[in-house]
């Protein structure tokens, strides 16, 4: 059977972004970001943020109709879009033009969720060839997330944050520590340039051993306290890259900490072909290379192998939507054109996510 | 060919389907959200037994009006012409609620879209004998109160006045390029900084035709030119006329502000800000600069208005620069039986020996 092809549409948050995926392939892909223009007001802006999408959303997709040669809507047999979690009014943007566009070619409609298009993400990797059902670390500016990924992309909740997202702990230290927006990147490049030995040490949080829960704002506390008793003594020492460097270990620490409980817990790996034995490391964080060392080491530990999201497809992309898109329900008909978006994702509030 | 229309500025989105005589053939007004737009507009093809295929032309609403409303609506509209390789041509919200409590000759209507925040966005316009929508005095923003009813957009109005934009279009020779349909949102997001560098001077009398434009943005009932111009007519030092411009390359006129000598005291005639230069403290300037010009010519017993009772902003600003509250003329403003408020700053009160000179 040939892998069926999805133009699929992204509008969550700051990037405008389309693509055109058959299997595990990505024919064309476009993505428009808006982060010089929320870099200003230090945070995604909402409203600009939605007027910007509406005047990119359909140059995005007449982009890759054209690059992937298929020109015409009428030529995929699916339009995917993002539903959500995410801005609403961002999202509304992309849901309103792949549903018009759905609708005009007489082609279904595949709402999908932000989540499980980071998840599959990982499918993307040339290499493993990864394949459902698999564990999964979800960590981006939005989630922190420990994962089940079932058989068929099924995604049980195992652990999650109890406050700040690693990626908005990330952003917010960078902030503290005056660097730029998006201020993972930053506050990494700013790590790198200090000797590791040096680092201060921040102590991660410690949860109550039988959860695998995470939490971050006690770092982002101590970062702070840190940089005013420095200023207090007019110190010179430790410096901001001695201090980012033990920041960015704590985050690592406290995400690689709970990933470690999991597959303690689990015990080894059986070897059965039901067993969990790939480790995904997924969203906008994991591209950062600290976490990818450190997850490769531990999961090696257990004899777990781990699956980095290739680094184009770790932050917001349409590519990934679309290969999510495949373990997905199609719509067509009146329900499908009601679709609305939604800011959550509802289906965890029972702890599962089940594609729909 | 039928051509479809659809308007998503109010809380009550419409879609028509329209022949290429201007006969409706089906409409939905939706009772719900613009995410449910889609629906309406597969009912209507439905309805009419009108392939997708056989769509000749979109047009839609640009706005102004709810901002996530009209982004699902052009949004929408462009998915759709874009796909069906057919033209979108974009028409005023306010044209198509004004089209739909117009008739061809008739007189004068306001069509009035809901704003937000208390404020709607108005515009005066009359169909002419042959059913075009003609705009008369500026658009602007103004307090509900002052706006009137909304004018909801309704199916017959927006087949109307959807067909007209559609023939213009074509007429013109317009690309319709759905890409280059954008919406006006009529206002700036919150979050926009104030880019605007504003220069205070005089008003002149070259002046008089930016203020009328600006007067009609401000007020449902604005100052005429006659009003004006027998301002502009007072003795020098019996009258203060004030400006706030707009530092670019045209010096937009965005503020206004006026005192009259009448007697041994001075009555601040009127004070105006352009509704998009608001909240960054030009009317608080315009009335610091009055007082001080005025006292440069001698304050007399002091200074003098009238305010419309429940213009809350206004009656802030006066007391911010240390006006206070005398009495009520009742009924004062003819155009909605409004009260007014007379306020004072005395020249012998504590608040004037306080301002700094």
């Amino acid at each position: 059977m040939t892998a069926r092809t999805y133009l699929a549409i992204e509008s969550s948050c700051d990037e405008t972004a389309a693509a055109i995926v058959r299997g595990r392939e990505v024919l064309a892909e476009a993505v428009a970001t808006q982060a010089e223009l929320h870099e200003r007001f230090g945070g995604v802006v909402p409203e600009i943020a939605s007027r910007r999408h509406l005047e990119l959303v359909d140059i995005v997709v007449r982009d890759v109709l054209e690059c992937s040669g298929l020109e015409r809507v009428e030529n995929v047999d699916a339009v995917a879009v993002t539903r959500g979690p995410g801005l609403v009014g961002a999202l509304l943007v992309g849901i309103a033009a792949a549903k018009a566009r759905a609708w005009a070619a007489g082609v279904p409609l595949v709402p999908v969720d932000h989540l499980l298009g980071h998840v599959a993400s990982a499918l993307l990797d040339p290499d493993a060839n990864l394949e459902p059902p698999f564990l999964c670390v979800l960590v981006s500016g939005g989630h922190t997330l420990l994962l089940d990924v079932d058989v068929d992309m099924t995604l049980t909740l195992l652990g999650s944050t109890r406050d700040d997202a690693a990626g908005e702990a990330f952003d917010k230290g960078a902030r503290l520590l005056g660097l730029d927006m998006p201020g993972g990147p930053a506050l990494s490049a700013l790590a790198a340039t200090a000797d590791r030995r040096d680092a201060v040490e921040f102590t991660p949080a410690m949860l109550h051993h039988d959860t695998l829960d995470t939490s971050f704002s006690g770092i982002k506390t101590a970062l702070s306290i840190a940089l005013r008793e420095r200023a207090a003594i007019r110190a010179n020492e430790p410096t901001d890259a001695q201090l980012a460097a033990g920041f960015e270990d704590a985050i690592v620490s406290t995400i690689v900490g709970s990933v470690k409980k999991l597959l303690r817990q689990r015990g080894p790996t059986s070897g059965h072909a039901s067993a969990r034995d790939r480790m995904a490391v997924v969203g906008g964080v994991a591209a950062n290379a600290t976490l990818r060392t450190r997850m490769a080491g531990i999961c090696r530990e257990f004899g777990v192998q781990t699956v980095h999201a290739p680094l184009r497809w770790c932050g917001d992309n349409a590519a990934m939507i679309g290969v999510a898109a495949q373990f997905c329900p199609e719509h067509a008909g009146p329900d499908a054109w009601q679709l609305d978006a939604y800011a959550t994702t509802p289906l965890f509030r029972q702890g599962k996510l089940v594609p729909n | 060919m039928p051509l479809l229309c659809l308007d998503t500025a109010t809380a009550s989105p419409v879609v028509a389907l329209v022949d290429d005589d201007g006969v409706l053939l089906a409409a939905r007004v939706v009772d719900g959200r613009a995410q449910e737009v889609l629906g309406a507009i597969d009912e209507v093809l439905t309805e009419a037994s009108v392939a997708k295929a056989d769509l000749v032309a979109v047009v839609v609403g640009l706005g102004p009006g709810t901002f996530t409303g009209l982004r699902v609506g052009v949004s929408t509209a462009r998915g759709i012409a874009d796909t069906l390789g057919v033209p979108l041509y974009g028409e005023s919200s306010l044209v198509l609620a004004g089209a739909s409590h117009a008739e061809a000759g008739g007189s004068l209507v306001r069509a009035v879209i809901p704003a937000g925040r208390g404020e709607s966005f108005v515009q005066d316009m009359r169909m002419g004998d042959d059913g075009v929508m003609l705009v008369e005095g500026g658009s602007g923003v103004v307090s509900v109160d002052a706006a009137g009813a909304a004018t909801p957009v309704t199916p017959a109005g927006l087949a109307r006045a959807g067909w007209r934009a559609w023939q213009r279009g074509v007429r013109e020779g317009e690309a319709g390029d759905p890409l280059a349909t954008t919406p006006d949102y009529g206002r700036a997001p919150d979050a926009d900084p104030p880019r605007m560098d504003v220069r205070h001077d005089e008003l002149s009398i070259d002046d008089l035709d930016a203020l009328l434009v600006l007067e009609a943005r401000c007020f449902a009932t604005p100052w005429t030119r006659e009003m004006y111009a027998g301002e502009f007519a007072r003795a020098r030092e019996d009258v203060v006329l004030l400006a706030a411009r707009d530092a670019g390359a045209n010096r937009r006129l965005v503020g206004a502000a006026l005192a009259a000598r009448i007697g041994d005291c001075w009555h601040v005639m009127n004070v105006l800000v352009d509704p998009i230069a608001r909240g960054r403290g030009i009317a608080s300037r315009l009335v610091e600069d009055l007082l001080a010009r005025t006292r440069e010519l001698g304050a007399g017993e002091g200074w003098t208005l009238e305010v419309r009772d429940g213009n809350v902003a206004a009656i802030a600003l006066y007391e911010r620069h240390g006006f206070a509250t005398v009495g009520t003329r009742p009924g004062y403003y003819e155009d909605t039986g409004d009260d007014a408020l007379v306020m004072w700053l005395r020249t012998e009160s504590p608040a004037f020996a306080k301002e700094p000179s």
